[in-house]
């Protein structure tokens, strides 16, 4: 259940007293079954898993919720396909050309008939709370998922004014110092990886992977002027990472310290382990925000200036 | 006086307008298609004649000249008149910065960089300068004034969306014609990065004036008075911008090269 990827928000200290009820506000927007006429769900799930009825799991400041979704699969290809042999029939046995109109009725049709048909699509999306410091963490890169599961929390909530976290300094100027200059902030190592980009409109991009990032190679790119946008790191040699200039987190691992402090004791029910590893992966994840707060300034909306 | 101004036709695309005082405006002529009338316009772009098409010249002409003592005094008043030269590394020139006057010089060094000390801008490049110094210098910039506009919003963002209750999806920043900034339907900002040359109270209102499109979507009464409530001196700096906001746009196309027309 480690979170592969980190999209961060950051929520203010007047909404701590609103979550007190999550669990009430959540079980009113569960993930309800797609109809056969919708084309999409969205709601809570248990992050226990389908045999389990909870919404949300609680260790101590932290509260660790599921967003699930049905998708129905109808690609536009099959519609089309579909419609064009009506079309052709139509043609065919009544000699007649299909006006505008009648063709997007009967395009309709064809999608009323296949959707009751279409595959349904799941979908689930780990998100955890942060109540003592106002964050909240989704489980994906993608800027869209993320505002999607944010809006759940909106609509679940009432109220929820998260805002996606924005730095005071710039983390693209700042990553490109810390690999001219070789000098990272104490705790932090360069990883093998990197995307370096010219800031110009259009500019030239480059990505390395399993790369030496202090080797002659990548420094000729910094010369010409391209800037880190994203930087391979590990932290404290617990957590490996690729932080983005949008302050995104990806392909976060924690490394063999951590996982051997887990145990290997596995055998117990999973329930047993998915606390162990959300308790263990909550409190290192605060750590690294703590930091990354110190190095780029993600400040907390309703903290004064 | 402007009936003895001249207006010369210069190529095409330029009219020549001889004032009293001795000087020369250049303007823009462009027909469009779908113009009523003649219009004169001043952006920071310079000035702009537009016209329907088929409009005689002459009559272009003589419009020019009756409004020329117009078109003298608005370039005055925002401050037009007399462009600065283009950025040119290695020469040092004044640029406004959060309001105040900044002096950008230039150093070489290895690796390209910019850093602000105190009242000075220090623009790092490789020697020797090429053809791909300028281009390297204006990405600097550009990400530089990024990086100062999102510091100052990070911290509204941080006071105004609890008030709010509302929050965008995202802040974005690019080079705007002639919004100071403007928000989309899905909940996202968009600002323009000559704010970084703004004073911090004018950036500061305009993120308001966003913000609370969040909760109401027009230039309502209703929206003016909640403008009002979360920032009282918006009055001020709205005709700040009305005043010096094309001087800046210009300042920032000269920097970064955005396009203006």
């Amino acid at each position: 259940m480690f979170f592969r990827n980190l999209t961060l928000f950051r929520f203010p200290e007047n909404t701590t007293k609103s979550l007190k009820k999550i669990d009430t506000a959540l079980d009113g927007h569960r993930l309800r079954p797609c109809g056969p006429m919708e084309l999409s769900t969205r709601g809570f799930v248990s992050p226990f898993g389908r045999d389990s009825e909870e919404l949300t799991h609680q260790i101590g400041a932290f509260i660790l919720a599921a967003v699930g979704g049905e998708d129905r699969l109808l690609p536009s290809v099959v519609v089309n396909e579909e419609l064009a042999t009506r079309l052709a029939k139509i043609a065919e046995t009544k000699g007649r050309r299909v006006g505008a109109k009648e063709r997007k009725q009967l395009k309709e049709e064809v999608i009323s008939e296949l959707l009751p048909r279409a595959f349904i699509r799941p979908s689930r999306l780990s998100a955890y709370l942060d109540t003592e410091q106002g964050w909240l963490i989704v489980d994906t890169s993608s800027r869209k998922a993320s505002e999607d599961a944010v809006s759940q929390f909106r609509e679940a909530l009432g109220r929820f004014p998260a805002v996606p976290a924005a730095p005071e300094e710039s983390p693209r100027t700042l990553m490109t110092d810390w690999l001219i200059r070789g000098k990272l902030p104490q705790g932090l190592a360069l990883a093998d990886e990197c995307e370096l980009r010219d800031p110009a409109e259009a500019g030239a991009i480059v990505r390395c992977r399993r790369q030496d990032l202090e080797s002659d190679e990548v420094r000729e790119h910094l010369k010409s002027g391209k800037q880190v946008f994203q930087l391979g790191l590990e932290f404290d040699g617990r957590v490996g990472f690729v932080l983005g200039e949008d302050l995104v987190v990806r392909k976060l691992r924690f490394l063999d310290s951590v996982q051997d402090e887990l145990g290997e004791d596995s055998a117990e029910s999973a329930r047993a382990e998915l606390d162990a590893r959300f308790a263990l992966m909550s409190l290192e994840l605060r750590r690294l925000l703590d930091n990354m707060h110190e190095w780029f300034g993600l400040p907390r909306p309703g903290d004064r200036e | 006086m402007a009936g003895e101004a001249k207006v010369v036709d210069l190529a095409s695309d330029y009219l020549e307008l001889a004032t009293t005082g001795g000087d020369k405006i250049k303007v823009l002529r462009k027909s469009h298609p779908r113009a009523r009338r003649l219009r004169l316009t001043v952006t920071s772009g310079g000035a702009r004649l537009t016209y329907p098409e088929g409009t005689h010249p002459a009559q272009v002409f003589a419009f020019l000249r009756k409004h020329g003592e117009w078109l003298e005094r608005k370039l005055d008043e925002l401050s037009l008149g007399s462009a600065p030269p283009d950025l040119k590394p290695g020469a040092a020139t004044v640029i406004p910065l959060r309001g105040e006057t900044t002096r950008l010089s230039w150093r070489d060094g290895a690796y390209p960089r910019i850093e602000q000390t105190g009242d000075r801008l220090v623009l790092t490049l490789p020697r020797p300068h090429g053809k791909a110094t300028l281009p390297a210098a204006r990405a600097l910039l550009r990400s530089f004034l990024e990086a100062q506009i999102r510091r100052d919003v990070s911290r509204y963002l941080a006071r105004y969306c609890p008030e709010l209750d509302r929050a965008p999806t995202a802040v974005r920043l690019r080079p705007l014609k002639s919004l100071w900034g403007s928000l989309d339907t899905r909940d996202c900002v968009t600002l323009d990065l000559a704010l970084a040359l703004a004073p911090p109270a004018a950036l500061r209102y305009v993120v308001v004036h966003e913000l609370c499109h969040l909760r109401i979507r027009s230039h309502s009464p209703r929206f003016w008075a909640l403008v009002e409530r979360l920032y009282p001196e918006w009055r001020e700096q709205r005709d700040w911008l009305r005043t010096h906001g094309q001087a800046l746009k210009a300042e920032l196309a000269r920097l970064i090269h955005a396009p203006t027309h």
